[in-house]
């Protein structure tokens, strides 16, 4: 087990498309987690920027980008991009400065401005670019690889359109209330059914946007969290961060790839990638799935969202479809997944969504998430996974 | 295997056939190789999970000088 940090502060600037420049996303959202948190820019000893890839240079190199739009004040500074796992692994930076001694307060910020439509890898001609050749040899889009996953459920444990539709009906009712969500409107199943066409069997109501948004944290020492005690009472603790990638031969096919790892000299064992993500959780935190009272997964399809409850230990492998039927993961349920609305109200600004994961956990966990709280909320597990193998997952306790 | 529709194309560098035409992908596992392998479905056949299928060579796109080939999923 890893010693906890606190969570001072937490900031979001809302999701849309705003069509403006990336870096007010997250000084809005880095000013929201810095008076979230009682504290002046000067304070942070450490900033952790999540690079976006879609927004030139400054994108690359975000810690100085913000520490620049916030004012340069002299702090240390980490940039880090994993695609959708960006925000968790700048928050693990952070961390490992903060447990390390190298600074007692950092600050985490992630935001995005995103073009219209299906993503589309980076210019230019690249051949030897998995991301690309996708594309270009197969015309597989990402929402072609959450139809393939759909699909599998489907052959696997008889998931219909049906079940798909609810988790979209379930995340638009959590999301509805949620003023830093996209999309506010409830819907039915029969207007999930009745939108396009997609990637089938997913239709245009399943399939997360591409949107604009911005969010931050500020982490600190349980030191400084105690000297410093602007936070009400005890202050949010992450308790556990897994980065894991996969273990070889992974036998799933891996966005953006088009081939799986061979199992025919070594063949595969354990658990699967995406079920590895929260076991290294898991271990690391000392919790277990029957301790959790609300998760936000990456639900990048509303069918998506039934394998991460597998993943997550919520259920046994083929029972998600009876866990969101019972009513278990809506809110008011067993384990509420997505109060926030999740990917389905929000759409996804890539390197701020593990950060924004965490802000609404933290909302959760103090009792502030007005309109979508889980009733005493003590534990919360946020999990995600970036594209060429980046897991993401962070646990955090009251 | 499990295969799905692209009723709508997708963005460059897809080279999109004109008029667009709505396509298949397959995942296919290879026995022996123990691997699986995404591909297009050939001349969008209606393929059902389970089907056998083979690998045949089939027109990626094609510009003034040359035509330009991949591997597609046709069933046995």
């Amino acid at each position: 087990m890893t010693e906890p940090i606190a969570v001072l502060g937490v900031g979001m600037h809302p999701w849309g498309k705003w069509g403006r420049n990336f870096v007010e996303y997250g000084v809005a959202a880095a000013r929201d987690a810095l008076a979230d948190a009682g504290l002046s820019w000067s304070d942070i000893q450490f900033v952790s920027g999540a690079d976006t890839i879609r927004n030139g240079y400054p994108g690359f190199i975000a810690g100085a980008t913000f520490a620049q739009a916030l004012g340069w004040s002299g702090t240390r500074v980490a940039s880090c991009y994993a695609a959708c796992a960006a925000g968790a692994q700048a928050i693990n930076t952070a961390r490992a400065h903060i447990l390390a001694g190298m600074c007692d307060v950092a600050l985490v910020v992630g935001a995005d401005t995103t073009p219209k439509g299906f993503f589309a890898p980076v210019g230019g001609d690249r051949p030897d670019d998995p991301d690309w050749l996708r594309f270009r040899l197969l015309g597989a889009t990402n929402p072609t690889y959450f139809a393939l996953y759909a699909r599998r459920r489907m052959e696997l444990f008889g998931a219909t359109e049906e079940d798909f539709a609810q988790v979209k009906v379930k995340n638009s009712r959590h999301g509805a209330s949620n003023p830093n969500a996209r999309y506010r409107k409830e819907v039915s199943v029969g207007e999930v059914l009745a939108s396009p066409l997609v990637a089938d069997p997913l239709r245009l109501l399943e399939i997360c946007a591409t949107s604009d948004g911005g969010a931050a944290v500020v982490l600190s020492s349980m030191d400084f969290a105690r000297r410093h005690a602007a936070t009400a009472g005890e202050p949010v603790k992450v308790v556990a961060v897994s980065t894991v990638t996969p273990r070889y031969p992974n036998s799933v096919i891996e966005m953006p790839n088009f081939a799986t790892d061979s199992g025919a000299v070594t063949a595969s064992v354990g658990p699967t990638f995406r079920d590895s993500i929260a076991a290294a959780a898991y271990e690391e935190s000392g919790l277990g799935p029957e301790d959790l009272d609300v998760a936000e997964v990456y639900d990048l399809s509303s069918a998506l969202e039934l394998d991460w409850y597998e993943n997550i230990g919520l259920c046994k492998q083929g029972e998600a479809e009876r866990l969101l039927r019972d009513g278990d993961t809506a809110l008011g349920g067993r384990v509420p997944v997505n109060p926030s609305g999740g990917l389905s109200c929000f759409g996804e600004a890539i390197p701020a969504q593990a950060i924004a994961q965490v802000c609404e956990l933290v909302w959760q966990l103090r009792d502030q998430a007005s309109g979508r709280q889980v009733e005493g909320a003590q534990v919360g597990l946020t999990i995600n996974q970036g594209l060429f193998g980046h897991g993401s997952s962070v646990v955090v306790t009251r | 295997m499990v295969v799905h529709h692209q009723p709508i194309p997708a963005p460059p560098p897809y080279v999109s056939p004109e008029p667009f035409a709505p396509y298949g992908i397959a995942a296919v596992e290879l026995s022996d190789e123990k691997l699986v392998v995404l591909g297009q479905v050939a001349d969008d056949a209606e393929l059902r999970i389970g089907t056998e299928v083979e690998v045949v060579l089939d027109t990626l796109y094609e510009d003034d000088d040359h035509t330009y080939v991949v591997w597609k999923w046709a069933p046995v």
